[in-house]
């Protein structure tokens, strides 16, 4: 169980976020949306204690986020940055291998190995382990850092962006694993900017606008006048094959 | 029985093996250029005499040129080989840059304007001609430690700034190129307002050159630069982990403005040291751990060891070259280091080894 209790989190002088309560339970697949600005990736970095709140806290399991060590929330926080940019040249199997970097100290053990490959080979990454992670398309590469997260062993899984700059298909094959390790029992919590992909696959959906909780629900959240205030375009709502269609429309007045 | 031999356990341990061997190869090729710096130069010693040569007579000519002059020269090479080298391969590492290396900080500037002001402001260095080496700085201890008490000074000024801006790697490379142009316009203060003497001393100085190798250099060396080589080995996680982001970093658990901070004042440390002893010896810290990371990868377990023995091999392949070249003249290593490693580099980056990478 995963507690935002009231947190607030200011860089300079103006809050990004205020005021923010949740309460996430394991197994959750949590959508953060919201317009640019909102808060999502503060939020998601507050979560990891990347940022640390000017007030509030997050507790996991009843203990204070900022109490634990950096390797202790290592061992419970997954996390997969927005962009990781191009890296030296390394291999599949030692980017993974990073993942278990909480849990060693001088150097990674067989067992470490030996998690390193159950996840390679979950993720189907197996006939790459030793390729150059540059020589990888997106959407390979995506998985690779999500195996890396996974490696982690970690119960909560934190995702800036899993979709942006991937293809159709590649989006799609990222949200049905995320869907998946979420069914297995980990929390799984995305900032997304697509909310039709979200919507798909994700089982919440937390809407930001200006750093506060506009919205917090399933699928119901998603209706004319919420999304029409939140990103301050008109939308079209439509419902095909039991699924919501967000149709967003150009006007200049709302 | 069957065994799979194509799991991913495997060929990341084929993936190790041929890592080992690059290093062991390298630590070969180490073994057998200082044998040979020890037994050419303008006497030649034959690889015959050198064992009896070694531990026998003191007074044997042979024994006097290996232990006296040959042998500081060659292991003080390996050593500030090492020192530049790791130096870089770590500096590049924390601060995510290809420009990165301890000479983008500031360092080489730095010391070459406390060498300038040690010669001149302090006095220490009028020079003399004379035939085989064109300068003598008289006081050499002196500008030595004047050369590393600008260098220290620098690397604080940037850790300052870092601690007090924060320890982006941006920050610190921009820091350093500002004191290396104002050291340089330091420089040329000081080179105006020299005398002719001075003005050769100066330049002489900047040319890095293991002439003025001996125990005692090679045993300081070796002092700061072991621990610190231990040191980023043990951190060797950490700067994988760096390598991907600072953000990613710290999910995994890394405190990462103090790895960096404490990173760079270990490396600084250890090419202050070089530098001052040795002059400015170009190239060396730059490109050699380049060079390693497109032939073995980025992986700091081998990347460090790599560039350690890569460096050594490179620097005294380099001086045993200028050694002997224009023998008995010596040419500066400093030149040579460019001279040799840009072209290597230059295949390395055509021939697109270790492609989609800086």
């Amino acid at each position: 169980m995963l507690n935002i209790n009231n947190i607030s989190f200011a860089y300079s002088k103006e809050n990004v976020l205020e005021d923010i309560n949740l309460n996430i339970s394991f197994g959750e697949f949590v959508a953060v949306a919201g317009p640019n600005g909102s808060g999502k990736s503060t939020l998601i970095k507050c979560i990891n204690n990347l940022l640390k709140p000017q007030k509030g806290n997050i507790e996991l399991s009843g203990k204070k986020i900022g109490n634990l060590s950096k390797n202790e929330i290592a061992s419970i926080i997954g996390y997969v940055p927005q962009y990781e940019g191009r890296t030296v040249p390394t291999s599949v199997f030692n980017t993974v291998l990073l993942g278990r970097k909480p849990h060693f100290s001088w150097a990674p053990a067989k067992k470490d190995f030996e998690i390193v490959e159950k996840v390679l080979n979950q993720l189907d990454l197996q006939d790459f382990s030793i390729r150059d992670i540059n020589t990888l398309s997106g959407g390979q590469r995506q998985r690779v850092y999500i195996a890396r997260a996974l490696a982690q062993e970690s119960k909560i899984l934190l995702l800036d962006e899993p979709t942006a700059n991937l293809d159709l298909k590649h989006q799609l094959e990222v949200m049905k694993l995320l869907k998946e390790i979420s069914n297995e029992g980990f929390t799984v919590i995305i900032a997304i900017h697509d909310l039709q992909m979200a919507m798909q696959f994700c089982n919440r959906f937390v809407l930001l606008k200006s750093g506060n909780v506009y919205a917090d629900g399933h699928h119901e959240v998603f209706t004319n006048e919420i999304i029409e205030k939140l990103f301050e375009v008109k939308v079209n709502i439509q419902t095909i094959d039991n699924q919501k269609i967000i149709i967003p429309i150009y006007k200049n007045d709302i | 029985m069957l065994t799979n031999n194509n799991s991913a356990i495997t060929n990341y341990k084929k993936y190790r093996k041929k890592r080992f061997l690059f290093l062991i190869v390298a630590a070969a090729c180490l073994f057998v250029l200082i044998v040979i710096g020890v037994s050419i130069g303008s006497v030649r010693i034959p690889l015959s005499d050198l064992i009896s040569a070694l531990f026998g007579d003191s007074d044997d000519a042979y024994h006097q040129i290996i232990w006296k002059i040959r042998m500081p020269r060659v292991f003080s090479a390996a050593i500030a080989g090492i020192a530049l080298s790791v130096s870089g391969a770590v500096m590049q590492s924390i601060l995510r840059n290809p420009l990165g290396s301890p000479f983008t900080l500031g360092i080489s500037g730095a010391s070459a304007f406390g060498a300038a002001f040690g010669i001149i402001i302090i006095g220490a260095g009028t020079s003399q001609s004379n035939a085989v080496d064109a300068v003598l700085i008289d006081n050499h201890y002196l500008v030595t430690a004047s050369a590393f008490v600008f260098s220290i000074a620098a690397t604080f000024f940037i850790f300052l700034i870092a601690r007090f801006k924060g320890a982006s790697p941006e920050t610190m490379i921009l820091t350093g190129i500002v004191l290396t142009s104002l050291f340089g316009a330091g420089i040329s203060f000081l080179q105006f307002i020299a005398d002719d003497v001075q003005l050769s001393s100066i330049v002489f100085w900047t040319f890095g050159d293991l002439g003025r190798a001996s125990w005692e250099e090679f045993i300081i060396l070796t002092i700061i630069v072991i621990p610190a080589l231990i040191y980023f080995l043990f951190k060797r996680w950490d700067f994988n982990a760096m390598d991907s982001g600072d953000e990613l970093a710290q999910s995994l658990g890394v405190n990462v403005s103090k790895t960096r901070l404490t990173a760079m004042l270990v490396a600084s440390l250890c090419t202050a040291a070089a530098v001052s002893f040795f002059g400015i010896i170009a190239f060396v810290g730059l490109v050699v751990p380049h060079i390693v990371r497109r032939i073995i990868g980025g992986d700091n377990f081998f990347l460090i060891p790599g560039s350690a023995l890569f460096g050594a091999v490179f620097l005294l392949l380099a001086d045993t070259v200028a050694r002997s070249l224009f023998s008995p003249m010596v040419l500066p290593v400093g030149i040579l280091t460019s001279f040799l490693g840009a072209p290597l580099f230059l295949y390395l980056l055509i021939k697109g080894l270790g492609k989609g990478y800086w």
